[in-house]
């Protein structure tokens, strides 16, 4: 071994060229791959960072009939499901929050959740200082408690161990910090606090049933599996059903279920498709450049086949040649895999610059796992690389190699065989990346193409929270909002304002059941529960939504005005598909019968329409099956505590920032205004995840592109230079140069059809892999294929053209010197 | 190094060569390689009339440069200076594509080494020439039979060369130099990889072709080969000795 090893860099520093053209594409290829192996690692394949992670399971109301594929949950239903004691060893409910600390002038706004007391035990985590919550904290009147992250606890109280016990004000009221969870507590990223959740009788009151507002996770009793979980699950809404017979139909109609998963399965449900298709893709540019590789080598041992044979003739084995080979292939991977390694630690440093949403807080580096991955990958690539031109030599006869060199300079047809279908698979492979890479990009496209229903430019946005203790009802949250939307439009520069509960890509959405007068839905037909957005006037104006009929909720839609409705189309057409929906009135399904029309004063008059507003993402169909559209209610008459203001002007929305902050300031000094940002932002942020995919796809693309480009040149010239002297014979005898040329790009117009052909066979293949990656575009796109394809023909057709070019200008006294 | 200054109507061929008018004539032809600040020569004011009709010897010890005059005269040389007319026609002055077709349809060449193409059998690599003169393929299917009759190779048709020994792939190589029917054969060495047997079958058929008319042109080092002819030049350091 260490003779073959001092044989191998003894001959690799001779062959300078070679080895620096393998290691560094072996070094690129096997960057890419540890990178990517990474995030796979940190997102997919490492488990949670809690206790018997795989207990873990969470679960949501589902509606979908009624428009509703994924609520949340309602306290009713943590109350019910915690008698499921045989299956739930812990339970809890939690949701995200941000509160104001601080006071006059230093208010801030951070962001937290607040958790039922059972939270922390059913993830078992242990805190850095004090304690976590206990039952008694989840008590009304006992409540005012809170546990910071170590992050906010080292800036609020910089090495203070006895924080225990510390009062802090939160949303104007004290509460008393209880403990300090460590930095490794990673299960929301942004959290910085976290409170207890205590429910009051009517929150747990049967009338509460389905208004879900909280997440759910949960600890499986040992044993247990997701199954026999669900099939509890299943029981008890089934005996709810019965219990609760006003709702049964709705529910029945609206095929009304619970989920039960598991947690990480959850985590990674919308993650996993992509990651996988990044992972595939740099496995194929590994492919593609370990055929670079396997040619090269390929063509060296060649060379050297002479040297072989000799060798073997005086009476070694081809075993001992193979071992030798492999040593200098897996010395070559060895440097290779190094080299990449450092390179991955800054492509995974590009990575998490992209911004990909569900990268963010994941611990991404090299360790030990991808260690272990890249060497399995170098020792692969070695043998495969070391053991390829071997194959050959097995079945070669050595007398004919003795005696090869001096015919007619034609290499052998098993050789140029070879070469052929590597270099047809680089093709094909680097088709398949490049229409994978273009599919994604012409998706994008679309993407960018859709009609948002709304003018994002030139707005500015940012998020108020009107603290219960200084605004305990509708009222007054309504004056507030008014008094600041009236102060906003004083501010010079502002073109319109208002104010939103559901602000376009942010993260609080309602779907509420709706009906309209005199509707009856059909046998079986679901109540629907389309988006529900609460607007204040100049709020259309301020998002330059367009009217279609009537008119914008206005400053008339005070809180003891009657109450007005704004619908957009698709809701329009699904109650009156005939018919004007102006003046039509509507009504919110009381529980306890959701077909009895309410009282008077709560019937919603259609006042406007307007066209569909994307609010959740913006991909999202805004009309066809399952999608009910959106209604949109007066914020004085529907008042609650999260706002988002919305401020038009002519100028760049950033400058705003500064006064707007300055005239909520004038109302109430206490009032944080935070997430500021322009719409625009809001929507680029929509775009990351896709814009991000797509770069990489592109990258793994154009760099296969170019290993294909160099194999296919790197072969015709190899092949050129072979023939070199059949090229000067066949000039000798007459061919003129322009047919030399014809031979030569044959060659490689043959090679290159074939890969052609066998990766868009392949693509086709693989179009399920990749459709759900895909918006409004099909994987069989012709318009894509034929742009990948004609990009795949000019590259290559230009790596032929330079041996072509060198072959025609051949003299064929030169190659014919033959003494 | 060439000067265009004539253009070429039509391809001339044997018969369109006035009745004294030389095969091949050369005036002054010198051939040189750049070394450091000179030129180191290959060959020197080389003056030669070649008849039609002709069988030739260019003989002189190794580094004499007959090889080079050879390919020179084959026109598979274009670095030289000096004159050389060919069936009258100043080559010198021709453009490469009207060289390439003067040389194409008069001159056939026989390699030392052979040259076969190891990819294609007896009967494509007797065809080859056909095919780059766009003969049509049922002409091209007659003629190699004919080739193939006279030189007594059918049987042989469908081998590949390295099925082949010395001598039967050299008649190979003389076969494919003559299907064109070139007015001229210029033959590098024919016998010089051959048992001296081969050699003397080989020679026996170039003097066949030349009582048949063709003009041959040989270089060899042998003086039995170069008995076949009827005339023999000699080079020494470049020059031609008088």
């Amino acid at each position: 071994m260490v003779q073959d090893l001092t044989l191998a860099l003894r001959l690799l520093f001779k062959e300078r060229g070679f080895a620096v053209a393998t290691i560094a594409t072996l070094a690129l290829c096997l960057a890419a791959n540890a990178a990517i192996f990474a995030v796979v690692n940190a997102v997919l394949l490492r488990p949670l960072p809690y206790p018997a992670p795989d207990r873990l399971v969470t679960m949501f109301n589902a509606y979908p009939g009624a428009g509703v594929t994924r609520g949340s949950n309602g306290v009713p239903d943590y109350f019910d499901r915690l008698q499921e004691e045989d299956v739930f060893e812990e339970l809890a409910l939690y949701m995200s929050t941000s509160v104001t600390i601080g006071g006059h002038g230093d208010a801030q706004r951070i962001p937290g959740m607040t958790v039922t007391p059972s939270f922390f035990r059913a993830l078992r985590v242990q805190p850095l200082h004090g304690r976590v919550f206990d039952d008694a904290d989840g008590e009304i009147g006992r409540h005012r408690k809170v546990i910071l992250s170590e992050g906010l606890w080292q800036r609020l109280f910089p090495g203070r161990t006895d924080v225990a016990g510390t009062d802090l004000r939160i949303d104007g009221e004290p509460y008393d910090v209880v403990g300090v969870l460590p930095s490794s507590f990673g299960f929301d990223p942004d959290s910085q606090l976290w409170m207890p959740a205590a429910f009051s009788p009517a929150d747990r009151a049967d009338n509460r049933r389905h208004s879900n507002d909280w997440r759910m996770i949960g600890r499986l009793v040992h044993g247990v599996t997701v199954m026999q979980a669900q099939r509890h699950i299943d029981a008890l809404n089934a005996r709810n059903l019965e219990r609760f017979p006003a709702l049964k139909g709705f529910l029945t109609n609206a095929r009304f279920h619970t989920p039960v998963i598991l947690f990480q399965e959850d985590l990674v449900r919308q993650t996993r498709p992509v990651v996988l298709l990044l992972w595939a893709g740099v496995l194929l540019v590994l492919i593609i450049g370990c055929v670079n590789v396997a040619n090269l080598a390929s063509v060296r041992a060649s060379a050297r086949s002479r040297e072989f044979a000799t060798r073997l003739s005086l009476g070694t084995t081809t075993g001992r040649i193979v071992q030798q080979t492999v040593t200098e292939s897996l010395l070559l991977s060895a440097i290779g895999g190094a080299t990449g390694l450092l390179v991955a630690t800054w492509m995974l440093r590009g990575i998490q610059s992209l911004g990909l949403e569900d990268l963010r807080g994941k611990n991404m580096a090299v360790d030990w796992q991808t260690l272990a991955y890249t060497f399995l990958l170098v020792a692969a690539v070695a043998t495969v690389v070391g053991m390829w031109p071997m194959l050959a030599l097995r079945r070669a006869n050595l007398a004919d190699i003795i005696r090869e060199e001096g015919r007619s300079g034609t290499p052998t047809r098993h050789a140029r065989a070879t070469r052929r279908i590597l270099v047809t698979s680089q093709v094909a492979f680097a088709l398949v990346l490049l229409m994978g890479a273009g599919l994604l990009l012409a998706s994008f496209e679309r993407v960018l193409a859709v009609d948002l229903g709304f003018r994002p430019d030139h707005v500015l946005t940012g998020d108020i929270n009107f603290p219960p203790a200084r605004y305990p009802d509708q009222a007054a949250m309504g004056m507030a909002a008014d008094r600041i939307v009236t102060e906003l439009r004083r501010v010079p520069g502002v073109a319109a304002a208002g104010l939103t509960t559901s602000i376009p890509f942010g993260r609080e959405y309602s779907d509420s059941m709706i009906s309209a007068e005199g509707y009856k839905p059909a046998p079986g037909e679901s109540f629907v529960a389309p988006s529900r957005v609460r607007v204040s006037d100049g709020y259309f104006q301020a998002m330059g939504v367009s009217l279609v009929a009537g008119r914008f909720i206005d400053a008339r839609d005070t809180e003891t005005a009657p109450r007005a409705i704004v619908v957009d189309e698709p809701l329009a057409r699904r109650f009156w598909p005939n018919g004007n929906a102006l003046g039509r009135r509507m009504y919110l399904p009381s529980r306890d019968d959701i077909l009895a029309p309410p009282p008077e004063d709560e019937w919603l008059t259609v006042v406007g329409v307007v066209k569909p507003m994307r609010l959740r993402a913006i991909e999202r169909n805004v009309a066809g099956p399952g999608v009910f559209g959106t209604y949109f209610l007066s914020y004085p008459q529907f008042a609650e505590g999260h706002v988002t203001l919305t401020v038009r002007t002519q100028h760049d929305p950033e400058t705003l920032i500064g006064p707007v902050r300055a005239a909520i300031a004038r109302i109430d000094p206490e009032l944080a205004f935070y997430d500021v940002r322009p719409m625009d932002a809001r929507v680029e942020g929509e775009l990351i995840d896709r814009r991000a995919t797509m770069l990489l796809a592109i990258g793994f693309a154009l760099v296969a592109l170019l290993l294909c480009a160099i194999g296919i040149y790197g072969a015709l010239s190899y092949e050129v230079r072979l023939r070199t002297r059949e090229i000067g014979i066949r000039m000798a005898l007459g061919a003129d140069p322009r047919r030399i040329l014809g031979m030569v790009l044959s060659e490689g117009a043959v090679v290159v059809a074939a890969g052609t052909l066998l990766g868009l066979g392949g693509s086709l293949l693989l179009r399920t892999s990749i459709e759900s990656h895909l918006y409004q575009v099909r994987a069989t796109d012709p318009v894509v294929l034929g742009a990948v394809a004609g990009v795949l023909l000019l590259v290559a057709g230009l790596a032929c053209t330079l041996p072509a070019r060198r072959a025609a200008s051949t003299n064929p006294t030169n190659a014919l010197a033959d003494q | 190094m060439f000067k265009r200054t004539s253009s070429l109507s039509a391809v001339p061929d044997i018969a369109s060569v006035p009745g004294n008018t030389p095969l091949i004539s050369t005036r002054g032809v010198e051939k040189s390689y750049p070394t450091g600040p000179g030129q180191t020569y290959v060959l020197r004011r080389i003056m030669l009339d070649i008849k039609p009709g002709e069988f030739v010897s260019i003989m002189g010890p190794s580094g004499a440069g007959k090889s080079t005059l050879l390919h020179i005269l084959g026109m598979h040389d274009a670095t030289w200076s000096g004159e050389y007319d060919f069936m009258g026609q100043p080559i010198h002055t021709l453009a490469p594509k009207q060289r390439a077709a003067i040389q194409k349809r008069n001159i056939g060449f026989v390699f030392q080494s052979y040259h076969l193409l190891d990819d294609l059998t007896v009967y494509e690599n007797i065809e080859l020439p056909l095919s780059y003169r766009d003969v049509p393929k049922s002409e091209r299917q007659s003629i190699v039979a004919d080739v193939l009759d006279r030189f007594g190779i059918v049987a042989k048709k469908d081998l590949y060369p390295s099925q082949l020994s010395g001598g039967q792939q050299q008649l190979v190589g003389v076969a494919r130099a003559v299907v064109a029917n070139p007015a001229v054969i210029l033959a590098d060495e024919p016998t010089g990889n051959l048992h001296s047997d081969q050699g003397r079958e080989i020679m026996e058929l170039f003097k066949k072709l030349n009582e048949q008319g063709t003009t041959i042109l040989q270089v060899t080092h042998s003086e039995a080969n170069a008995a076949y002819g009827n005339r023999v030049i000699r080079l020494r350091d470049g020059f031609l000795e008088s």
